[in-house]
């Protein structure tokens, strides 16, 4: 049971990271398709510092501060060039997936994987008795719990907390109130890249210890999923997360314990279909209740 | 951190005067206001008056900080205000009440006023009952009566007003803006708002207030200004040396504004062109359910339906309309019972609308004129178009209600309120229009447009049809109306009949109409 929930939360991590960063950048009026790139960006950034430096801490750095500059430029495209938020958060997931790969092949000489001689940190390890599974645990995992804690908070304690709510859910009333609605937003895209950076580390250099093409496995749009059903708020957006970590975890559970009889493939498929169905349900409600959903809206002076 | 309970500062409105000194505003090309020097001294009520499009909410904006001008200033007693900073015109003292309200639609009336608190800084956190409190304070000292922990978006649009204004008044403010606050009211309420501003300028503050009606500028104003395309036309002058007739030329200019007046009322005898029985319907969270509603509608005849917004109004149209399902009762169109029909099967026995929200039920404001125009075509004729041929009726049509548009290809939102009017009344008024629903059809509207409108409602009647008005501008109903309903809480409490008296229907409206 034990090994079972550290494998949830081990699931969960990366999902639950970036959901966090994708719910700050929709509080924000954000729709950011980009996690998956951020996720992918970080991931390859944390694994390339380790192979290159040995120092887990460079690691991190170097993900955070890539992540940093590509959540910047994003905004600069969105703000300063108007561009369109969903075609620039899309763009961001593609360029990264592809320029990764690409050097892959340019810098390490490999197009499958490469190793990391070191790992992040695993805080309980060496435990014996019943908490003995939390020492698979990386350090992260316990940080999403902490920042996952201070995502509530700010959200729903704090004035800069509501003042970013208020650039999502009515930027005309923040501008009114004298909100920089601008800067919020970037300050809501560079928090997302700080939390996808360290989602991307987890993803590389938790349990695998490597970086291979491909690494995500989409878990950025699942990510984006469980912001959506979380209905952006802080504690739907960690259950859903967590809920996505259960139903990969179970996808492995089953993979171990009856092979033959039922394919993981259909319990791999359930957080999917669980997410269709949950947000197709949500808004069907909402149209009963004559609400419309909301993306994106703007006010025009 | 220690959640601080903010102090409200006692009731000491020091009022500033505020000057706009040759300030002109740039949106691309088009010049939204052009030079515009006035004075606006403290303790008197001063409006603002003008057409749809004269730039009275862009000089609102612009006092307010929410705009930036191209050129002039904006000063507040002596303190010059930089151009386009909200913090910096809150900070001294200017607030503006939005017409259309600044408040986040998930937020709890207590988040909006924490988002509106100035006094403390970007830094810190706060509790719910911290919150809680401060906003009950300050709801109770602004006399509104609403929870602090309701949400936004499930409030009626008089309570949002109240909420805004509260939260305007949070701040203690030296200058107090108001943009069209009577556009949403129902006359019991905006006598109440205009005592409350007489009160805030006995007490010192500096109040503006942008208005639409000569009648209300007369009620509550000490000064009255007029703008007309972006110019100020009229300076700031005492009530005393204006008369009505004065002050609307001014905002209109030379063109003559003529009352509608209306049809004589149809014979008794006329067949009946619409029937409603005991209707039960209910469109939505946000009104309440129609129940028990009967009307009958002459051929020639034009009925008001009048009451507070959210009283069944929307049920009964959309029910009419075959948008919302007819729970109990029935719908007959020209005598065929249409309670169960689609609303393509009403429309083509010649019912016809003109719905409440114009720029989302009426028209698609992204779409092009001629694409407006041929949408009521839907689902009949061929299965392809020819839009050379619906351009051209387009075109025709358009100029026959004398809309001004640059091409039938234009996007419909690129005009003004009155002219996407005009293209509804252009689709809907054809040949074959037997019933016509009209939902607050001159809202926002200028004078001219909305005489144009009210006139054309008396057309259709005169040609025959039967109108159905719902409206919250008992002026209007009055003018054009045979009879008056009065809906509240869902049913008909009271049926006037001409001549009408505003008192006795006001006090239906809420309920306290003689029982």
């Amino acid at each position: 049971m034990g090994d079972f929930l550290v494998t949830c939360l081990q699931a969960a991590t990366p999902i639950w990271l970036a959901a966090l960063a994708g719910m700050y950048a929709q509080r924000a009026g954000v729709v950011h398709l980009g996690l998956e790139g951020l996720l992918v960006s970080g991931a390859f950034a944390a694994t390339a510092t380790a192979v290159g430096t040995g120092s887990i801490v460079l690691a991190l750095a170097a993900a955070v501060a890539v992540n940093l500059v590509l959540s910047a430029l994003f905004w600069v495209l969105t703000t300063y060039f108007k561009a369109n938020v969903m075609i620039v958060g899309l763009g961001l997931s593609l360029t990264a997936a592809g320029a990764t790969g690409y050097a892959l092949v340019v810098v390490f000489g490999s197009e499958a994987a490469i190793r990391s001689p070191i790992g992040l940190p695993r805080p309980f390890d060496g435990l014996s008795g019943p908490l003995a599974p939390l020492g698979d645990l990386s350090i992260v995992t316990f940080a999403a719990v902490v920042l996952s804690w201070f995502a509530w908070w700010s959200i729903r304690r704090t004035r800069a907390g509501l003042r970013l709510s208020a650039c999502g859910s009515d930027p005309f009333a923040a501008k009114s109130a004298g909100v920089p609605v601008e800067r919020y937003r970037l300050a809501a895209l560079l928090i997302g890249g700080f939390l996808c950076a360290l989602a991307g580390a987890e993803l590389s250099l938790a349990q695998v210890q490597s970086f291979s093409d491909g690494i995500s496995q989409g878990r950025g749009y699942l990510a984006f999923a469980a912001v959506l059903l979380g209905g952006v708020a802080p504690v739907g957006v960690s259950v859903a997360s967590l809920f996505f970590g259960l139903a990969a975890a179970l996808g492995i559970q089953s993979q171990v314990d009856f092979n033959d009889a039922l394919p993981p493939q259909f319990v791999l498929m359930a957080p999917y279909v669980v997410t269709i169905v949950a947000i197709s349900v949500t808004a069907l409600a909402n149209r009963r209740r004559g609400r419309q959903q909301t993306v994106i809206m703007e006010r025009t002076l | 951190m220690i959640p601080r309970r903010s102090p409200i500062r006692p009731a000491t409105r020091d009022g500033a005067t505020l000057t706009c000194a040759g300030v002109s505003v740039d949106f691309g090309g088009f010049r939204a206001l052009s030079d515009v020097t006035a004075t606006f001294p403290a303790g008197q009520v001063h409006a603002v008056v003008g057409q749809n499009g004269a730039g009275k909410t862009t000089l609102s904006r612009v006092m307010a900080g929410l705009v930036t001008p191209a050129a002039g200033t904006v000063q507040v007693g002596d303190r010059l205000l930089p151009g386009g900073n909200v913090s910096e015109a809150r900070r001294n003292g200017v607030e503006l009440v939005h017409q259309h309200f600044a408040l986040p639609p998930d937020f709890t009336v207590a988040e909006c006023f924490e988002l509106f608190n100035g006094e403390q800084g970007t830094v810190g956190a706060f509790s719910r009952a911290g919150l809680t409190r401060r906003a009950a304070d300050l709801l109770a000292g602004a006399g509104a009566e609403v929870a602090p922990d309701a949400v936004i978006g499930r409030l009626p649009v008089e309570t949002l007003q109240a909420v805004e204004i509260a939260r305007a008044l949070a701040s203690c403010p030296k200058v107090l803006i108001l943009d069209e606050p009577t556009a949403v009211l129902p006359p019991p309420a905006m006598r109440g708002l205009f005592d409350r501003l007489r009160r805030l300028a006995a007490d010192g503050m500096c109040v503006i207030v942008v208005l639409h009606k000569m009648r209300e500028v007369f009620g509550v104003a000490d000064t009255a200004c007029a703008l007309r395309a972006g110019r100020l036309v009229l300076e700031p002058t005492p009530i005393g040396e204006l008369d009505p007739a004065t002050l609307s030329r001014a905002v209109v200019g030379d063109v003559t504004v003529e009352a509608a007046g209306t049809t004589p009322e149809p014979a008794t005898s006329a067949p009946v062109e619409l029937e409603v029985r005991e209707l039960g319907a209910r469109s939505g969270a946000h009104d309440a359910s129609a129940a028990d509603v009967s009307l009958r509608i002459r051929q020639g005849e034009i009925v008001g339906v009048a009451g507070v917004e959210g009283n069944g109004q929307r049920s009964l149209v959309e029910a009419i309309v075959g948008v919302t399902g007819v729970r109990s009762g029935s719908i007959a169109i020209g005598g065929t019972d249409v309670s169960a029909a689609p609303v393509r099967e009403r429309r083509a026995r010649g019912l016809r609308v003109i719905p409440f929200e114009r720029n989302v039920e009426g028209v698609s404001l992204s779409s092009a004129l001629w694409e407006n125009h041929a949408a009521m075509d839907g689902g009949r004729g061929a299965f392809l178009i020819t839009p050379q041929a619906l351009k051209r009726r387009c075109q025709e049509a358009l100029r026959r209600w004398k809309v001004s548009y640059r091409s039938v290809d234009q996007q419909t939102g690129n005009l003004s309120g009155g002219n996407v009017q005009k293209t509804i009344l252009a689709r809907e008024i054809t040949d074959g229009l037997r019933v016509l629903v009209a939902a607050h059809p001159t809202r926002g509207l200028d004078i001219a447009a909305a005489s144009d409108v009210r006139g054309a409602l008396v057309r259709a009647a005169e040609a025959g049809a039967a109108v159905l008005v719902v409206s919250a501008d008992l002026e209007e109903m009055f003018e054009v109306c045979h009879r008056v309903l009065v809906m509240l809480g869902g049913r008909v409490v009271a049926t006037f009949e001409r001549p009408f008296d505003a008192e006795p229907v006001g006090a239906a409206m809420v309920g306290g109409g003689g029982g």
